[in-house]
């Protein structure tokens, strides 16, 4: 679930211009360039300006900013912003970590992942998380306790907050690794005072009033800055002094208040009006003061700074100092508490015409409007739910109150959609019920905002109830309630014959139903089309593309990637990068082109999708590259690269809906046959508790077949027996569910097992008319007597003579991958060659460093250079394009 | 529900009682204020606290008092 970005928290504050200058703070920030500096002091205390003050002398490092605010309690918004202002600073951080994170993946994961290039990060980083109590909780603190714990050392992290953050403080103390300024530190000295005083004021102050106001406001900056305005143009700044410092008020309320009175009546409005507004441009304060002219108003606040921040570079965004802020709404709820509803009103309105229902429903349920709330919000889901941006509508289940969803179906199953999208099921059925409750109601008892909306929900209460039956381990169910979803579903709706379908062909899936499953995610990814879902049919088409070559049809997998991608250039619509998953796309055709034995076109179809990079990649993709590529190692014999290939892929993969039919350690046993290490492979079949005499299940029939060919490959008489009774069982089972994909695969080992043809030539006809040839080699040398013994009998038929040549001649089908000399215009030294083999391992940057006896400084040189000449900016691009180069082969 | 007494460095106007969800706002002994009214449950409390801490306000006391009759 993507999260919308508000710019304005990434902007990184410049430093004020007029500031007094304090030489003893400034020692203690850049002596410490220790992992954590803590600025941890009340609000007012000059936090911030301190920190924008430090990074603009401090040029050369990179900073990552982020101004947090309640909403970052969430630890998905926590998270996506502090790795985008990452990635932001220092290029390609943090986009492995963000797709782990928009994939679902737990904290620990997304921040390996970012840790990962961190480490090895040429340059150095400042990420600093401005009002860090805003957002730290028990749903964020872990992940930050885990990120503070491993942060190389080029990264350091500043906090600046109310109150002291649970992290472990005492420990990093105690290490050297706490720089910390507190309030004491932060307060005016009696010198800063008077240096202070006479620039804001502009005037000679006598020491003695100097003294008494230092006092009276204890160095604090919010009150020293508050006595200023006072001051300016005062003809007895005494008087005001004595006044002053003889009264035992609250010194914020009675300097505010000073003022606010000074202030002509329309600013004083302007000012109390606006407090309500966590954010102010122009047009929002005529909206809500309903006057014209506040952008004016605004620029001359921060002229004569009045509190007032400015929130971006083109002076269209502001907000109070917090302070102020404050002091402003405890007034307004004084002095005007009948008006604070209309105020909230108006800027609701105001929000939810400029495009913004999040904030127009808040507005809205902040002046009390509930109404208004859900009528804003009913308007707002639909659009926001095509733009699947259901994390801004997710909250609205919570803080809508019963009582007005009690009549309102369209807003409940909007709700509902939230709520599935983010995997919370637990109050789903309830709300379900209770929309059907109203369903039976009387038409004019319920509020719907948009009628052509209401008799679409009856098709997506049992939509959704799929979801949860597939979700609670119900396959059946879910496929019936799929079918009652399509059966209710109205002509014009687009969502329920997308979706439905989609969730019968998972639970069919689960089920090891191939063909049904088949049949149900093509009326998928049609109805997806017709949604206009692109994004969503390039996922759609890929698990179609699976189930076809499970199928055993690799024509038809063929063609349905090819028909996704040349859907994806349509709908591209001029964008400098395709789609998400155009990548993916690319992947799964190179996985067909091997099993045709195309090694040059498989080679060929990584290369595109290394290219493409990133951006245009699902989650998944990393993985899936790498697991591509090791086939294509092992088909040119490098087995050793191969390994290593699938042990990245292993590290960096992430799962999907579907389910997990080729986990990757059985890929590996696979490699490890042909290499010869059958006691490797053996092995792994012990540690995932597979026996020959198991019971098939569809879920499991890939490492049963692999466990087959591991029997094989252990040469006995007993493992030859035990391969063979499993595999007469196996091929029983892909029979029955029309598996053919498999059914190749298992004759092809038969045929082996009982050093017998007939299984040899069953398998081939099947292969035969799409072409399927890699799918033999598997069976491994034992297969070849037999192949040449058909060709002989049968010297007419084609393709037992190409499996034979793709099994005799593998080496010399392979392109080999062209010396990284030719490729590079700027080759790699060898020395960049070694950090480069290491970069594809899982050590972090000193542990490199260590391995090659050299400092971490060098590793990061080597890094730089090498990330120049490969051209990517992060460490898992430089891996797969230098695998894509050939550059890691042995 | 729980009757409540705070007590901050500093003297608040009883204005402030709104901004403070109404509870009754006096002056205390010695240049202190005390804050004082029924809390709906902690996490209330936690706000109001949060409120005081943002406003600069060192705390001195938090207890628990009787509700009046």
């Amino acid at each position: 679930m993507p999260v919308t970005l508000v710019e304005t928290k990434l902007f990184v504050p410049p430093a004020r211009a007029d500031l007094v200058a304090r030489p003893r703070l400034d020692g203690l920030v850049s002596a410490g360039r220790t992992r954590l500096t803590l600025v941890s002091a009340p609000a007012g205390f000059g936090k911030t300006t301190l920190l924008t003050a430090w990074l603009a002398a401090d040029a050369g490092r990179r900073t990552a900013w982020v101004s947090l605010d309640e909403t970052d309690r969430d630890p998905e918004a926590f998270w996506t912003y502090l790795l985008t202002a990452l990635d932001r600073a220092a290029p390609g951080t943090g986009a492995a970590g963000l797709a782990l994170l928009g994939a679902g993946q737990p904290v620990e994961t997304v921040l390996a992942a970012a840790l990962n290039e961190l480490s090895v990060l040429p340059d150095d980083v400042d990420l600093v998380l401005d009002d860090y109590h805003l957002a730290e909780g028990p749903e964020t603190q872990p992940g930050m306790a885990f990120l503070l714990e491993r942060l190389p050392p080029q990264v350091r992290l500043v906090l600046s907050t109310r109150a002291d953050p649970a992290l472990p403080l005492a420990r990093l103390r105690a290490r050297g690794e706490l720089t910390e300024v507190r309030a004491a530190d932060l307060r005016f000295t009696g010198e800063e005072t008077t240096a202070y005083l006479s620039t804001a004021t502009g005037m000679e102050l006598d020491a003695g009033d100097v003294s008494a106001l230092a006092s009276r406001t204890e160095g604090w900056i919010a009150s020293l800055q508050l006595a200023a305005l006072s001051l300016r143009g005062r003809q007895d700044p005494s008087e005001f002094i004595a006044g002053f410092a003889g009264d035992d008020r609250y010194v914020v309320d009675y300097l505010v208040e000073e003022v606010l009175d000074r202030q002509p009546p329309e600013l004083r409005d302007f000012l109390l009006a606006t407090a309500i507004l966590e954010r102010l441009t122009g047009p929002l304060c005529d909206a809500v003061t309903q006057t014209s002219g506040s952008s004016r108003v605004l620029e001359s606040l921060e002229r004569r700074n009045l509190f007032v921040v400015p929130l971006d570079d083109q002076r269209r965004w502001y907000r109070y100092h917090h302070l102020f802020a404050d002091v402003l709404r405890a007034h307004l709820l004084a002095e005007r508490p009948e008006q604070v509803a209309g105020l909230h009103r108006r800027a609701s309105d105001w929000y939810a015409a400029a495009g913004d229902p999040a904030l127009g429903v808040r507005h809205a349920l902040a002046g009390g409007h509930v109404e208004r709330a859900a009528e804003l919000a009913e308007l707002a889901i639909p659009e926001l739910a095509r733009e699947r941006r259901e994390a801004v509508f997710r909250s609205w289940a919570d803080e809508l109150p019963d009582e007005v969803l009690r009549n309102r179906p369209v807003l409940g199953i909007g709700l509902v959609g939230a709520l599935m999208s983010s995997n919370e099921f637990d109050d789903v059925e309830r709300r379900l019920v209770d929309i059907e409750r109203q369903l039976a109601l009387p038409e004019p008892e319920l509020i719907v905002m948009d009628a052509a909306e209401l008799p679409r929900v009856p098709a997506a209460i049992e939509m959704y109830r799929s979801a949860l039956a597939l979700n609670s381990g119900d396959p059946a169910g879910a496929i019936v309630r799929a079918g009652r979803a399509l059966e209710l579903a109205t002509e014009d709706d687009l969502l329920v014959p997308a979706a439905a379908p989609a969730l019968s062909g998972l639970a069919s899936w689960a089920l090891g139903d191939l063909a049904a499953a088949h049949r149900s995610y093509s009326t998928a990814v049609a109805g997806l089309e017709r949604a206009g879902r692109i994004a969503d049919v390039l996922g759609c088409s890929l698990t179609l593309a699976d189930l076809e070559l499970a199928l055993g049809r690799l024509g038809d997998a063929q063609r349905t990637l090819e028909r996704a991608l040349e859907l994806s250039d349509r709908h591209r619509q001029g964008a400098a990068t395709p789609l998400r998953g155009t990548a993916d796309m690319l992947v799964a055709l190179s996985r067909s082109a091997w099993h045709r034995d195309d090694l040059a076109s498989s080679a060929e179809l990584l290369r595109r999708a290394d290219e493409l990079g990133e951006p245009a990649s699902l989650p998944q993709n990393p993985y899936r590259w790498r697991v591509a590529m090791a086939r294509l190692r092992a088909a040119a014999g490098d087995l050793a690269t191969a390994l290593e290939l699938l042990d990245e892929a292993e590290r960096v993969y992430v799962g999907d809906y579907s389910p997990p039919v080729h986990p990757i350690p059985a890929t590996r046993a696979r490699v490890l046959v042909a290499a010869g290490d059958v006691a490797a492979a053996t092995a792994w079949a012990r540690q995932h508790h597979l026996a020959a005499d198991d019971e098939p299940s569809y879920l499991r029939e890939y490492e049963h077949v692999t466990l087959a060919r591991v029997l094989l490959a252990q040469e006995t008489a007993e493992a030859g027996a035990a391969a063979l009774g499993l595999l007469e069982r196996l091929l029983a089972a892909a029979e029955a569910g029309g598996r053919d994909g498999s059914v190749i695969e298992i004759l092809a080992l038969l045929a082996v097992a009982r050093e017998d043809v007939e299984p040899l030539v069953r398998a081939l006809s099947l292969a035969e008319p799409d072409g399927w040839i890699r799918v033999f080699l598997g069976a491994g040398p034992r297969l070849t007597p037999l192949l040449q013994e058909l060709v002989r009998e049968r010297p007419d038929w084609g393709h037992p003579r190409r499996v034979l040549e793709a099994a005799t001649g593998a080496a010399a089908s392979t392109p080999a991958p062209q010396s990284a000399s030719t490729r590079l215009v700027d080759p790699l030294s060898e020395r960049e060659l070694d950090v480069l083999r290491l970069l594809a391992g899982d050590l972090d940057g000193p542990d490199i460093a260590r391995h090659l006896v050299v400092s971490l400084n060098t590793v990061r040189t080597h890094t730089k250079h090498i990330y120049t000449k490969l051209d990517v900016n992060n460490r898992r691009s430089a891996v797969s394009r230098a695998h894509q180069l050939g550059l890691l082969t042995r | 529900m729980d009757c409540y007494e705070i007590q901050v460095q500093g003297r608040l106007d009883p204005r402030w009682s709104g901004w403070f969800d109404e509870l009754t706002v006096a002056a205390g002994p010695d240049g202190t204020t005390v804050l004082r009214g029924p809390v709906a449950d902690q996490a209330a409390l936690h706000g109001l606290l949060a409120r005081l801490r943002d406003l600069g306000l060192p705390l001195l006391s938090v207890v628990q008092v009787e509700a009046p009759r």
